[in-house]
Formats: structure tokens, C-alpha cells, sequence
């Protein structure tokens, strides 16, 4: 294998990574905007929605149903979530839905332990999926490319719901300034609503992609997907929809290049590496590539 | 001498005497829920002075723990198994062993050395992003720990530490623990460290220095978090990176939220509750008859017990059981007037 074709191969990598990494972090993205919350449950969340998903696929329904299944779980999931605990916290201090989210993420997390087996599990093989793609000398698999071609029709679904329709157009005046949205007569808890219900369903969408992609799923494996979505969000700058899309794509190519291109003994550390990409982001561009400056830091 | 710093000194005398009683007369595996339960209440004072005093709110705390553990560990640790065991280390380090004290100590500095290169980045940040930030850290010395098995362990943990800790060590550190936040907190330090957490326009209008009170306070809260760390390993003799996972945040932070950030006897209450619930849980989780009642293994439960208790605390009681409250005297002898420095010694 040539340098040129090993690197077009991390490239190609990177890139379906960064996808996954863009669906996960547009959510956090979202309601960080809106509500200064980090949603440490939003990982959770993604979990659920797969596990949700599985029963579907042991039935024997193809990918798109299992996908949908998801979504559908995801989203219901993130809603109760949403509607029983963050709604009542709306006007709490910012540590106060911290906290809460955190309490989610653990109660998720071990509920889901408590239902299931503790063997990890993996939606039914989708022979389809799991063929050979080849371009060039890059090989990747058809799930690669379904991930690519989903995540961007997604996407592009929720950049056409924020930018051509009222509602869309309602939650980016919210994250500009609640108040003067609120006085324009928008709808604020609802808007919220609207706003976890999009960021739940692309978590959604992710859980079931990394199911068909990696097929080990546990109670534990939402966790790593949502602080490196968040992580992403924050490199593209916190709250703006395109951030976090170009965001996830550089955490992605990032983890992939490292990894690929660093001895082994270093390459183990692909989980610590993000946080130091993190801090470094932090120290020399708090607002991220596309972010507005906060008007208040320390 | 002051009535109060009479009861304060009594309640420690008191204090003592139950530590021999319970020393001489328990068994190990009520005397290893105590040490822990002295743990727990250490390392949330500590936590509380950096998230309730300071307004960092900080998930590295576990990391934190266990950087102060594992240096401990490997300093007390026998000349004899090291070079089996944890060969990576240069051959001077190889050759020691210290005894606890300073093993301890230098647990507690290293842990305030991590704690002055990842607070002077990060402490800059606004609290939130200091949450993420300090749960990365959580994560990257997990992975740290998992991979360098030649210094280590890895994931097997590093077993066979001395057990070297019994309670007169945790009792100790824990009162000295206590007394010196409680100092702190009250301190011209203390009452810049709050100013920055309240306003810290106001604060540095006022001439306090933002950045650096910060970073000391975090370094403090690390230095404590080392020490507990170091007794821990001292105590249940094994170390692994599964004791300071993600879990091990979310109960530090249950401990100090149910009982109020900002109090030091709230966080002695929460840590107290938060320890001694999963007692009666864990036999629920195994399954089996409980009270003549069949019950299925439940696993995970002490985790939903404990989320459903950092939730709920959220939707009803946000401040937590104390809230910013502290112990008095006061109250119990009709003193109507504070005395300079409140209730203690």
C-alpha cells in the first residue's frame, strides 16, 4: 500500500467518524445555544435510541426500519427526558441542569444495565452493509458510505428546518436572546422542546450507525460518543449548526490521523488525545471556528 | 477559651475516643466501611471547596484521587515485588520505600502538581466548559493508567500495597482536612475565593487576583484529593482504574450536592448518606431473599439509586440538605452574638 493510498484511507476514516461525531455534537450544539446547559445525558440518549432499535432488528426488519426504530426511540426517549426533568430546572442556575443531566446519564445508563443481559450487542447483520466499498485503492464498507449519505441528508434536512421555517427561524432567535425572542412572542418552552426533539433524534440516528458500524454496543457506549460530540461542538464553535458539522469532521480526522500515524504505544491514548484537543481549543479559540465570542469570561 | 472552642474540643476528644472504641472492638468489615466512609467524607470537603467555595465545578476529581493514590502506592510499595510488578520505574525507585507519612504527602503534592498544569489552561474557562474539561482529564488518566502496565498494572490493578491505613490515619487527616478548609474558607483567601465565585468583575475591582486565586484553590482541593486517594489505596490494598471511572464522579458530586454546595457539614452529611445507603443496597443487587422477600439480581442499582437522588435533589431541593449552612454551637447554647470567628476552634 502506497503513503498516498494509506493516507487517502485515514482520510476516508476520518471523515465517516467526523460525520458521526457532527450528528452527536449538532444536539449538544443546539441546547447549549439556547439554554447554556450541557447535556451530559445526550449520549445516553443515543444509547437508548439503539437499544430501542435492536428488538426491531432481531425481527428481521431491514436497515431503514431499524434506523427509523432509533430515531423514534431516541426521540421519545430525549422528549420524557426533557419534559419530566429539564423542563421543571428551565429557569435554575446553569449547575443545577448540570447536575441533573448528569443524574440522567446515570440512571439511563443503569436502567438499560438492568434490563438486559451484560453481553454486548449488535443489531442483526445487514449483509448489505457490511460489503466491501471500494474507490480507488481505499476500501471501506458499505455502512461507511451509508453513514456519509445519511448524515448529510440529515443534516440537511435540520439546516432546511432551521433556516426555511418559522419554528426554525423562532430557535435561532431563541439562542440569540431569549428574552427579546420571548418578547417577539415566541413560544420558549415549546421552542425547547422542538430543540431536544431534533438533537434526540440526530442522536438517534448516530446510535444506530454505530451499531451497523461497530456492532459492540453496551450500556457505557453512549458516553464516549456524547463528550466527544460535545467536544466537537466546542471546536466549531458552542451553539452554531455549522460548527459543530465542521467540528465533528476535524475531531474525526483528528482522532483518525493520530491513531494512524502515531507509534503504537502512543496510538492507545485515542480517547485522551480529544481532551487535550480539547483544552487547546479552549486556551486559543474559546469561541471555536465559527462561534461568536462570549461577552463574559474569565 | 470560648464556649465553643470548648464543645469543638470536647466533640473531637469524643470523636477520638469512638475511633478507639471502633478500632478495638470492630471487625475488619465494619472497620473498612468507616475508613471509606472517612474517605469519602475527606475527598467531598475537598471537592466542596473547589466547586461550593470556589464555583469550579471540577469532575476531575477521581483523577485527582488517583494520581495521589497511585504515587503513594508506589512509593510504600515492597523493594521486593516492585521490579516484578511495576518494572518501568527508574532503578532508584525500584530501591525505595518510604514510610506513609511522606508517601502520603507526595501523593497529595503530585496531584496538586497535575492539578497547577491542567487548572492554569483551564481554570480560564467558564464553569461549564471546566466541567467537560476536568471529566477529559478523568478520562485521559483512566487511559493513562489502563496502558502503562509496566508502571502500573493496567487494568489487573495494582494489588498487594501495605495496609498501611487504619483509622487513626483517616480520622486524622479527616479533622485536619476539615479544620484546615474550614480555616480557609474564613480566611481573607477564602473570602476572595467566594467573591470570584459570586462576581468576579466585583472580585477583581476589589483587588482580588482572578487567575491565581482560582488555581490555588483548585491546587488545594488536589492536594486533599491526593491524600484521600493515597489512604484509599493504603486501605483496600488494591488500586485499579475502575475505582476512579466515571462512576467515581458521579458520586463524589451526589455526595456534595445532596448535602449543599458551599457547606462543609452538608458534605459530611451527603457523604455519610451516600456511603452508608449502598450498604443495604448491594445485597438487593445480588438478588436472592431479602426480608423473606424474593428479589431478583438488580444490578446497577446503588447507580439508579444514586442518580434518582441527584435528580430528585435537583427538582426539589437544589441547594441540597444544608444548603450554605454550617454547624454551629451557636444555637444549642442561646450565644446571641457571634463570636469573631463563628463556631470552632
Amino acid at each position: 500500500m502506497s503513503e498516498l493510498s494509506e493516507f487517502l484511507q485515514h482520510l476516508a476514516n476520518g471523515l465517516v467518524l467526523g460525520f458521526l461525531y457532527a450528528l452527536v455534537g449538532i444536539g449538544l450544539s443546539m441546547v447549549y445555544g439556547i439554554l447554556r446547559m450541557i447535556n451530559f445525558a445526550h449520549g445516553e440518549i443515543l444509547m437508548v435510541g439503539v437499544f430501542l432499535a435492536l428488538p426491531v432488528s432481531a425481527l428481521g426488519a431491514p436497515a431503514i426500519v431499524v434506523l427509523l426504530a432509533g430515531v423514534a426511540g431516541a426521540t421519545v426517549m430525549g422528549l420524557i427526558v426533557q419534559w419530566t426533568i429539564y423542563r421543571p430546572l428551565l429557569k435554575s442556575p446553569e449547575v443545577t441542569l448540570l447536575v441533573a443531566s448528569l443524574g440522567v446519564s446515570l440512571l439511563l445508563q443503569n436502567v438499560v444495565l438492568m434490563l438486559t443481559s451484560p453481553q454486548p450487542k449488535r443489531p442483526d447483520p445487514a449483509p448489505f452493509l457490511d460489503q466491501p466499498f471500494r474507490l480507488g485503492e481505499i476500501v471501506l464498507r458499505n455502512v461507511d458510505l451509508a453513514i456519509v449519505v445519511i448524515a448529510m441528508a440529515a443534516m440537511l434536512v435540520t439546516h432546511l428546518f432551521l433556516k426555511r421555517t418559522r419554528h426554525g427561524r423562532a430557535l435561532r432567535a431563541l439562542a440569540q436572546d431569549m428574552s427579546a425572542a420571548r418578547m417577539m412572542g415566541v413560544h420558549v418552552p415549546f421552542l425547547v422542546m422542538i430543540c431536544f426533539v431534533i438533537g434526540s433524534a440526530l442522536a438517534g440516528v448516530a446510535g444506530v450507525l454505530i451499531g451497523y458500524k461497530y456492532g459492540h454496543l453496551t450500556p457505557l457506549s453512549g458516553f464516549l460518543p456524547g463528550l466527544k460530540g460535545f467536544v466537537a461542538a466546542v471546536i466549531g464553535g458552542i451553539g452554531s449548526f455549522p460548527g459543530a458539522v465542521v467540528g465533528g469532521i476535524i475531531l474525526g480526522l483528528l482522532e483518525t490521523f493520530l491513531v494512524g500515524y502515531l507509534p503504537d504505544a502512543l496510538a492507545q491514548y485515542r480517547d485522551a488525545y480529544v481532551f487535550l484537543v480539547l483544552i487547546l481549543v479552549l486556551l486559543v479559540r474559546p469561541s471555536g471556528l465559527f462561534g461568536k465570542a462570549e461577552s463574559v469570561k474569565v | 477559651m470560648s464556649q465553643a472552642t470548648a464543645a469543638t474540643l470536647a466533640a473531637v476528644g469524643v470523636f477520638a475516643l469512638a475511633v478507639w472504641a471502633a478500632q478495638a472492638q470492630l471487625n475488619p468489615f465494619y472497620l473498612q466501611i468507616l475508613g471509606l466512609l472517612g474517605i469519602n467524607i475527606m475527598a467531598t470537603v475537598s471537592l466542596n471547596f473547589a466547586a461550593g467555595f470556589g464555583g469550579m465545578f471540577s469532575l476531575g476529581h477521581p483523577a485527582f484521587m488517583a494520581i495521589g493514590g497511585y504515587t503513594a502506592a508506589i512509593l510504600t510499595y515492597p523493594v521486593a515485588m516492585k521490579s516484578m510488578r511495576i518494572p518501568g520505574y527508574p532503578e532508584w525507585l525500584l530501591q525505595l520505600q518510604l514510610p506513609f507519612l511522606p508517601a502520603l504527602l507526595i501523593g497529595g503534592l503530585a496531584a496538586s502538581a497535575i492539578a497547577v498544569l491542567v487548572g492554569w489552561p483551564v481554570l480560564r474557562l467558564r464553569g461549564h466548559y471546566l466541567a467537560v474539561a476536568t471529566l477529559g482529564l478523568t478520562v485521559i488518566v483512566q487511559v493513562a493508567i489502563v496502558n502503562l502496565v509496566d508502571y502500573t498494572r493496567g487494568a489487573l490493578g495494582l494489588s498487594g500495597i501495605p495496609g498501611l491505613t487504619n483509622l487513626w490515619w483517616i480520622a486524622g487527616f479527616l479533622v485536619l482536612t476539615i479544620f484546615i478548609v474550614y480555616r480557609l474558607v474564613h480566611s481573607r483567601f477564602g473570602r476572595a475565593l467566594r467573591a470570584v465565585r459570586d462576581d468576579y468583575v466585583a472580585a477583581q475591582m476589589s483587588g482580588v487576583h482572578v487567575a491565581r486565586t482560582r488555581l490555588i484553590g483548585f491546587t488545594i482541593a488536589a492536594f486533599f484529593a491526593g491524600i484521600a486517594g493515597g489512604l484509599l489505596g493504603h486501605l483496600l490494598r488494591i488500586l485499579t482504574p475502575g475505582q476512579f471511572s466515571f462512576s467515581a464522579v458521579f458520586i463524589g458530586v451526589a455526595m456534595m450536592i445532596l448535602g449543599g454546595m458551599g457547606s462543609i457539614t452538608g458534605s459530611i452529611l451527603g457523604a455519610v448518606i451516600m456511603t452508608i445507603l449502598p450498604q443495604f443496597i448491594i445485597p438487593l443487587e445480588r438478588g436472592g431473599t431479602v426480608l423473606g422477600i424474593e428479589v431478583p439480581a438488580l444490578n446497577g442499582l446503588t447507580q439508579i439509586v444514586t442518580a434518582l437522588i441527584l435528580i430528585g435533589v435537583m427538582l426539589v431541593k437544589p441547594a441540597g440538605l444544608a444548603g450554605a449552612k454550617e454547624f454551629s454551637w451557636r444555637p444549642l447554647f442561646g450565644l446571641s452574638r457571634p463570636s469573631k470567628r463563628g463556631g470552632s476552634a
